[in-house]
Formats: structure tokens, sequence, C-alpha cells
């Protein structure tokens, strides 16, 4: 559905986005992430034709962004950060406006109203001016804009900031509903949010795509988090814990009498565990806990954003 | 063509559910009101009747008011156009639609015509209270609205081009409001140039070409000039807003 061969965006001479290239396949639920500044919206905003690429090339459902631009734009929905709405129309006269504009009228129209305003959850609003809306609504009116004509891609740039725990439930299980038949690219902060909905996520990073991967393989490759509890001083738990083979981002704390160590294994396949254990019992410690944390995808996230 | 009818009644109706149109449109059929009214009593004085100039050929840009009201609301009409969406974002959700750049330029530009020359159209009792009571040279009236139509049409591309470079409502008004003063004032630069540069300024002098249309001729040359510089300025401002996306 969508093909980024070596994209490269510049403004001026600062490098927003350096030849990156991905694919996401029909039906696809992705999560775009990365820190703030790593290119995420500059690369949505090249996807739907908003900007050019200064090199590189987009497909989207087989045509080109830049040749044809409007054959793009009429398969896409987009609801870019921050929602943009004209403050002075109503609710429902926006969605109808935006739905004309995107080539629907009629019985046709009028349908596909009913339904993203059901959708959105955006009845009791409907009538209301969008300058007088809240967050969460102007939120749910940009999500029902990039619903309207039930395009085949749907780009969305953080769709549930700013709403209730409610109301961020319900939108992420409309996305994921939504995700049953529709290619989706999602980009958000809220890790937890693209570990429910999506298959797949892009780590953006400084321009560059830092990891491509499936939510499995993804936690895979992360370091898993081993933790333990003995009766000893930090700093002798603390040598202990460097001792070990491929020990990494090693953390030491005492609290109540206990001190708490923790350490990451940069070895593939490796679990330390046993030899803590062992080298604990050859001190004489006395021993409260040893545990394994599954890496989460904050962990993915931080890991790879902190190369 | 569906696009630029959805654009063009959306930017209408905006211009009748903001304030600035009513207050623009006050403001016009104030002065334009006050201006019939005073040329009625003065060209009825005692020493002016045997002057046989026509009420109507000095309404239609023979007075100071005419030109700098239809500067003020013609910058005040197109100053929000693009200005408000580059400044609101909403030029994001409406380039990412299927809708071409010269839909949009088109339906915003006609949207504020239509408007500009709509509020024109109370001033047709200014004719028909007149007529009751004198004489009334229509052709001078039917040239006078089609020069006004025409300049309409300029100042409301030369309005929206500015709109389209800046993010600021107050730039675009400011701006566009001091370009047309100083095309306005091009007819008096003839008087300070050389000779050779005369015949040039007074070709581009918008007070120049306005002339016939207030004596009431309507000469091929100005349509020529008002509808070629109009389509130039559209054009340039179509070119503004595509290379938005390229910075």
């Amino acid at each position: 559905m969508v093909a980024v061969e070596q994209l490269v965006k510049t403004y001026g001479p600062v490098l927003a986005v350096d030849h990156i290239s991905f694919t996401v396949q029909a039906g696809e639920v992705v999560g775009l992430l990365g820190p703030n500044g790593a290119g995420k919206t500059t690369t949505m905003r090249m996807l739907t034709c908003f900007m050019p690429a200064t090199s590189g090339r987009v497909r989207v459902a087989g045509y080109d962004v830049f040749t044809d631009s409007a054959a793009v734009r009429r398969q896409l929905g987009y609801m870019p950060e921050n929602v943009p709405l004209y403050p002075e129309m109503r609710v429902s006269e926006y969605l109808r406006y935006r739905g004309r504009l995107k080539g629907l009228r009629g019985q046709t129209l009028e349908d596909r109203l009913r339904f993203v305003i059901d959708a959105c959850e955006l009845g009791e609003v409907r009538t209301r001016i969008n300058d007088q809306l809240s967050k969460g609504n102007r939120q749910r009116v940009g999500l029902a804009d990039a619903l309207i004509s039930d395009p085949d891609l749907l780009i969305l740039d953080e769709p549930t900031i700013g709403l209730d725990p409610n109301q961020v439930r319900r939108v992420r299980e409309l996305i994921l509903e939504l995700g049953r038949h529709r290619t989706i690219i999602l980009s958000t902060h809220i890790l937890s949010e693209v570990e429910m909905m999506c298959q797949r996520v892009i780590i953006m990073h400084q321009g560059r795509i830092a990891a491509q991967e499936t939510m499995a393989n993804l936690r895979s490759s992360t370091k898993r988090l081993y933790g333990c509890e003995v009766k000893a001083p930090a700093r002798e738990l603390e040598v202990l814990l460097r001792a070990l083979p491929g020990a990494t981002d090693i953390s030491v704390t005492e609290q109540g009498g206990w001190t708490h160590g923790t350490l990451r294994c940069a070895l593939p396949d490796t679990d330390p565990r046993e030899q803590l254990g062992a080298a604990v019992r050859a001190k004489n410690w006395t021993l409260r806990l040893l545990d394994v944390h599954e890496p989460t995808l904050e962990d993915a996230f931080v890991e790879i954003t902190a190369r | 063509m569906r696009n630029f009818w959805t654009m063009y009644k959306r930017e209408l109706l905006t211009l009748y559910l903001t304030p600035t149109g009513y207050i623009v449109m006050c403001v016009f059929l104030g002065v334009l009101g006050w201006v019939f009214w005073l040329l009625v009593r003065v060209l009825n004085l005692p020493d002016m009747v045997k002057i046989d100039t026509d009420v109507f050929s000095i309404m239609f840009g023979g007075t100071f008011f005419y030109w700098i009201v239809l500067a003020a609301i013609s910058a005040a009409l197109t100053m929000r156009l693009f200005a408000e969406e580059y400044r609101t974002g909403t030029i994001e959700t409406l380039m990412t639609a299927p809708v071409s750049d010269i839909q949009v330029v088109l339906g915003k530009y006609l949207a504020a015509l239509s408007f500009l020359l709509l509020m024109w159209a109370p001033t047709v009792l200014y004719v028909v209270v007149l007529g009751r009571y004198a004489t009334v040279d229509y052709g001078v009236v039917f040239s006078g609205y089609v020069g006004t139509a025409l300049l309409c049409a300029m100042l409301t591309a030369l309005g929206l081009l500015v709109s389209s470079c800046t993010r600021s409502q107050f730039v675009a008004f400011f701006v566009s409001f001091v370009i047309i003063l100083m095309l306005f004032s091009l007819n008096f630069m003839q008087n300070i140039v050389s000779p050779g540069w005369r015949a040039l300024y007074q070709y581009v002098s918008v007070l120049e070409q306005f002339k016939e249309f207030s004596a009431g001729v309507l000469d091929s040359r100005s349509f020529v000039y008002f509808i070629s510089v109009t389509l130039l300025l559209l054009f340039a401002t179509v070119k503004s807003v595509e290379s938005h996306k390229w910075r």
C-alpha cells in the first residue's frame, strides 16, 4: 500500500529526513515512533502530499505522491497533529464540507456523515461551533474528518492525545476495528497504545529509521531487565554485577536494609540469573528476590533511541 | 469543478458569518451613501448647477473616497483568505484533500470578489432615486459599474496574492493597502518622470485606465489592462501557494 524509497527532506541546512525506506502492506497497522524532532511529522506530510521530498520516492496504492498527487489524496484520510479546524463552522457543517471536498455527494455523503458522527461519538456536539470544542472533541472531529471518505489508508498523528481515559479506550477500539480492513499508519508517543494496536513499528531517530520490526521481533531483540534484592553493601553488589559477563545498564539502590540491583545482558541468549545466584551464595548474602522483566516497547524505544 | 464550488460556497459563507464581512459592508455603504448625498447637495448649489457634470461620473472614480474605500475594503476582505489558513494550520487539511491549488485559489478569489460586487448592489438604489428627480446618464452608470467590477477584480487578486505570502492577517491588510495606494499614485508619477517614461506610467496607471469608464466609455484597452493584470496576479497566487509546499 505504501512504498517509501530513499526519502530525504531538508529544511535549508537541516536534514529532517535522511534516506529512509520502508513499506507498509495493505491491511497492516504500523506505528511510527520516535522522539520529538525525529522526522515523523515531516515523513507523514510527505506521504500525504502536503510537502514534496527533497529526493526519493513515495508510492501510495501504486500512485506516486509527486506525479499523481490527486490520486493519492483520494486514497487517504489524514489526521494531522493538533487537528486544525475552521473555528466558525459547526461540527456537522464542517464534516459535510470536508466530505464534499473529498468527492462525496447526496445520500452517500449523508450516510458517511451519520457513520462518522456515531463512530467518533460526536452526536452531542454536532451542532456546536468548532471554536467551542474541548481538546478531546477536536480530536474526535479530526478523526471523523479522516474517516469520512472511507479511505483505504489512514494516517493518524497522535489520535488520542487530549482524550479522557474512556474516550482513549473507545478511539483505540475504533482504530482496531478500522484496522481490520484498512491500512493505518499511526504516530503516537503513547507506547502502550502502539503495543495494543500495531502489528509492526517503525522507530525513527534523528531523521533515520533506527528500527522497523514486528512487535514480537522488537521485544525479542531488546535486552531483558534482570533484578535482584540482597542483604549486602551497595558498592559490593555493584562490583559483583559488573563482573557478570555482558552486564550493562547496572543500577543499585538501597532501601529498608535491602539492596536492589538491576542489569541488562548484552550477550544474546544469555541469562545471567544462574551466575548471579551462585555469586550471591558464594558471598553468603541473603537473597530475597531474583527475577526477570520481559522487555516492553518502551524498553525497546529507549534502547534504540539512546544508541 | 465540484470542488471549486464547495470551496467557493464555504468561503462566501465564511464572509457572511464573520464580523469582518459586516464591518466592511457597513463602512463601505456608509461612506458611499455619504459621498452620494454630498455630491447631490454640492451639484445642486446655485453656483454649480451650470456645470454639466453627472453625479455618477464623479461617484465612480471622481472622489478621493472612492479610491480609499476600495483600497481598504479589498485589503480587508482578502486579508484572511490564506493568512488565516496558514496561521491556524487548516492549510494542511485543505491541501491533503483531493483539491488542486487552482481550485483553492479560484474558490477563495471568486468568493471574495462576489462579496465585494454584491456590496455594490444596494447602490443601484441611488440610480433609481436620482432617476426620479433628475436626468441620469445611464451610459455613465453602466460603464462606471463595469469599470468598478474590473477594478475590484484586480484589487481582490492583489489582496489574495499578498494574503498567500504571510501568516498574519494584519500584515496582509497593511501590505495590500499600501501596494494599492502606490498603484493609485502611479498616476501622479507621470508628472515627475521624463517624457519617455510618461507613456508607460500612463498605461500602467490604474487611475488613467479608469478615466474612460468614469466618462462613460468602454475602451477595450482598459479591459485588456484590468483582465491581464488580474490573471497575472492570480497566476502568481497559485505559484505562491505551491511554493509554500517547497519550504
